[in-house]
């Protein structure tokens, strides 16, 4: 039923190839795969097809990069560092340690420059001490400048400049409820 | 038959941006009739293997094979095996090309199951990501899909799966809307 192997013309490796696929074809050779065009030789063919009849899965196995671990990738690029967008350039400069923390209240955004009153010695006062606290020379004996530091009690022309206000406002809601009970009539 | 000359033009276009190493595929691996082994989808539906390409090396990032001489026409469906960072194209049940893909963070991990092609584009600009995406094969409503992208290794996606440009242009010709593409998990998620 099978041709002889001796009257085809092929060589001796292809001779082999032919008759695995013969024995596989007939069902004689039950676990062989046949392989159309091998480079690597007939051994590691036959462990190739080994393989590939047990699982199919070891042939992509085979070929694969290998798998990625779990938690191998958290992120699709690497790590990179964060700045606030409106720092783009980072200080290099660490602040003192015991650099003491200042804290000025949002009204006052300058300070006064700082004096170092440790250089002044005591009981030897250079000048005038405070010329700035005391108002200017005034033409008049009366000063227009209040003196700092003002104490709780309003002066007579915040009293009644409050109480112009008060008046004002009453009169004009009594105005405005006369005007609409004009209209409503 | 547009589409296809379509896609070769563009083929063309991304050509410039080579595979890192094209493995030659000489032999092709027959399995004798009556004894054609299945691959198990997700789902649980078996589909039957009757060749296998025979890629004797182990590839790296950036490498596919692709071979579909004396294939006849058929069913084709892709197999994504993210447990080997693998994906193969089957046409009438055998495997035409192979190529090593990347796929999603764990952070943004890509989804496993069965998936219809919803949508083919030769040129597609992500809209969440704003990144060029061509050879973009949508697979879900959410914008998963399989695009070209640069294949290294150390590199993810935000739950695509990324194939070499000129694989993705080869794979967009043979695939076509509606065909099945089936994500196996990967390594360490059974089930």
């Amino acid at each position: 039923m099978l041709p002889k192997l001796s009257r085809l013309k092929i060589a001796g490796r292809g001779r082999r190839l032919v008759l695995l696929g013969l024995l596989a074809a007939s069902g004689v050779g039950t676990g062989y795969v046949a392989i159309d065009r091998s480079e690597g030789g007939i051994g590691g063919a036959k462990a190739a097809m080994m393989a590939a009849l047990a699982d199919p899965l070891s042939l992509f196995t085979d070929r694969s990069p290998g798998g990625r671990e779990p938690g191998a990738l958290t992120q699709t690029k690497g790590p990179r560092e964060r700045t606030l967008t409106q720092t783009r350039e980072r200080p290099h400069t660490t602040p003192k340690a015991a650099a003491p923390v200042e804290h000025v209240l949002a009204s006052v955004r300058e300070r006064p420059p700082f004096v170092d009153e440790g250089a002044i010695p005591y009981g030897q006062p250079e000048g005038p001490i405070t010329p700035d606290i005391l108002p200017p020379e005034s033409p008049g004996p009366f000063s227009p400048v209040t003196p700092p530091g003002g104490g709780g009690v309003p002066e007579p022309a915040t009293w009644a400049m409050l109480m112009i206000g008060f008046f004002s406002i009453g009169t004009a809601l009594r105005r405005r409820q006369r005007l609409a009970a004009v209209a409503n009539r | 038959m547009l589409a296809a000359v379509v896609a070769r033009h563009h083929a063309d276009r991304y050509l410039p941006d080579p595979p890192v190493r094209q493995i030659e595929t000489g032999p092709r691996i027959w399995y004798p009739a009556g004894q054609y082994p299945v691959l198990a989808l997700p789902d649980g539906e078996h589909r039957t293997v009757k060749s296998v390409l025979n890629v004797r090396e182990t590839m790296h990032f950036g490498d596919y094979v692709w071979n579909d001489q004396h294939v006849p026409q058929g069913d084709t469906w892709v197999r994504v095996d993210l447990a080997r960072q693998l994906l193969s194209v089957f046409r009438d049940g055998h495997e035409i090309g192979s190529a090593v893909i990347l796929y999603g963070t764990d952070g943004k991990p890509t989804p496993t199951g069965v998936f219809p092609i919803m949508e083919k584009q030769v040129e597609h600009r992500s809209s969440l990501y704003d990144a060029e995406m061509p050879f973009m094969l949508r697979l879900t409503g959410d914008g998963v899909a399989i695009h070209a992208s640069n294949v290294r290794r150390g590199s993810a996606t935000h739950g695509c799966i990324g194939v070499p440009p000129s694989f993705a242009a080869l794979l967009f010709a043979a695939v076509k809307r509606g065909d099945t593409v089936a994500i196996m998990p990967p390594a360490g998620i059974r089930g």
